[in-house]
């Protein structure tokens, strides 16, 4: 039997079925979890944002519109929520500068750059990157998605899109060459 | 009309992440493709897109998967606001006929569903530490039942007795508690997981078609 579509399962929470809600949350909640853990780099805020999305589904089901994939809907309401998170937080959220700060003294650069594979030192950057840099590689290479759904869950026009995403790369390159990790590009 | 091959190779080179990931519209996979086979230095650009894309999956694989509360919270909040759902909305839940179900159907779909609840309902009762009718050791009576790995799991409409109480036996589960909100709480084996080999777990277990849907869980 064919798997329901997100969009009848959707239909289903209109209708004030539980089941349904439960579907759609055993189908999308790892991946909203991933999303806002990187933006909020804290695993009971990422998890309260899961929960306060998928309530939202239950409440609003209605708001979906059907124009775009309904994963794409739940990363716009996991955006917005991680972002107020950010906003609501007294201390400065570990963007790209502070983790620039942080000194690990146990080894000298060098050391450090040989015991770490190249792909560990790619992967060090990549959580570097400030939270608007890695929130749109995430959603293009994690989440697969195109131009128009990385626009509409960022809110931003989609030359903006393409724009920061080059400047994500640029930046991601140049934490990559400073790691020791130099592929020619930008 | 004149061209700036400058502007054009940056306009391609902006499209190249959405190409590596297989998200581009037709028309500008074929005009990346053009470029690509004129310029070489845009495929060095494509390699790194390509490194990165790979780091950054792996990098998200290994964040794991939100606990049990995350779903409970949802639960609460759900059981605090509930919704009647309509007869129609919950056959076209049952029956999958999507958004736009066709009504002349939904008369014998009707009984037809009325039977498909019954007989889950009664099916999965059975193997509850409650049920006569269970065939396989229940948690409460096995000695460390509070260890091992524990999810939270739906079963498929439809699912049969034997074909469930088959699919708990082969990877040693046991219904330790449910259903609430549709959902079985499983204990399986009995050894408690690292959270990666729980996503592993719970990926496994959605695998099956008898399984609607899994989420991760707590012990009792």
């Amino acid at each position: 039997m064919a798997a329901e579509s997100d969009g009848d399962l959707l239909a289903r929470v209109r209708a004030g079925e539980q089941l349904a809600l439960q579907t759609l949350y055993g189908r999308h909640h790892v991946k909203i979890y991933r999303f806002a853990l990187r933006l909020l780099r804290d695993e009971t805020a990422a998890e309260d944002v899961v929960s306060e999305v998928f309530i939202d589904v239950w409440r609003n089901a209605a708001q979906f519109e059907g124009r775009s994939e309904a994963s794409t809907w739940l990363l716009a309401m996991a955006r917005n929520k991680a972002f107020s998170a950010l906003r609501r937080r007294k201390d400065k959220p570990l963007d790209e500068e502070a983790a620039a700060e942080i000194v690990d003294d146990s080894d000298d650069p060098e050391v450090v750059m040989q015991k770490k594979s190249k792909g560990e030192r790619l992967r060090d950057c990549l959580s570097r990157l400030s939270p608007e840099h890695r929130e749109v590689i995430d959603l293009v290479y994690y989440h697969d998605k195109s131009i128009e759904e990385a626009a509409r869950i960022v809110g931003v026009p989609e030359g903006t899109v393409k724009t920061r995403m080059f400047h994500a790369r640029k930046r991601l390159a140049e934490l990559a060459q400073a790691a020791g990790v130099d592929r020619g590009w930008p | 009309m004149t061209t700036d091959p400058n502007r054009e190779v940056e306009a391609i080179e902006a499209l190249l992440p959405w190409y590596a990931a297989g998200t581009l519209d037709p028309d500008d996979v074929r005009r990346v493709e053009e470029a690509l086979a004129r310029r070489p230095e845009l495929q060095a650009s494509l390699s790194v897109i390509r490194e990165d894309r790979d780091e950054t999956i792996a990098l998200n694989e290994s964040l794991g998967a939100p606990r049990g509360r995350a779903w409970e919270k949802v639960l609460a909040a759900v059981e605090a606001s509930p919704r009647k759902p309509s007869l129609a909305a919950r056959l076209i839940g049952l029956i999958g006929l999507g958004a736009e179900p066709n009504p002349a159907r939904l008369a014998w779909v009707g009984a037809a569903a009325a039977i498909v609840i019954a007989l889950e309902s009664a099916a999965i009762v059975s193997l509850l530490p409650s049920g006569g009718g269970a065939r396989y050791q229940v948690a409460s009576e096995t000695p460390g039942a509070a260890t091992g790995a524990f999810a939270l799991v739906a079963f498929a409409p439809g699912a049969s007795l034997d074909q469930v109480g088959q699919w708990l036996q082969e990877r040693h589960a046991t219904i330790v508690d449910g259903p609430r909100g549709g959902f079985y709480r499983l204990r399986i084996g009995d050894k408690p997981l690292s959270k990666s080999e729980t996503a592993a777990l719970i990926a496994d277990l959605a695998k099956s078609p008898l399984v609607r849907a899994v989420l991760p869980a707590s012990g009792p």
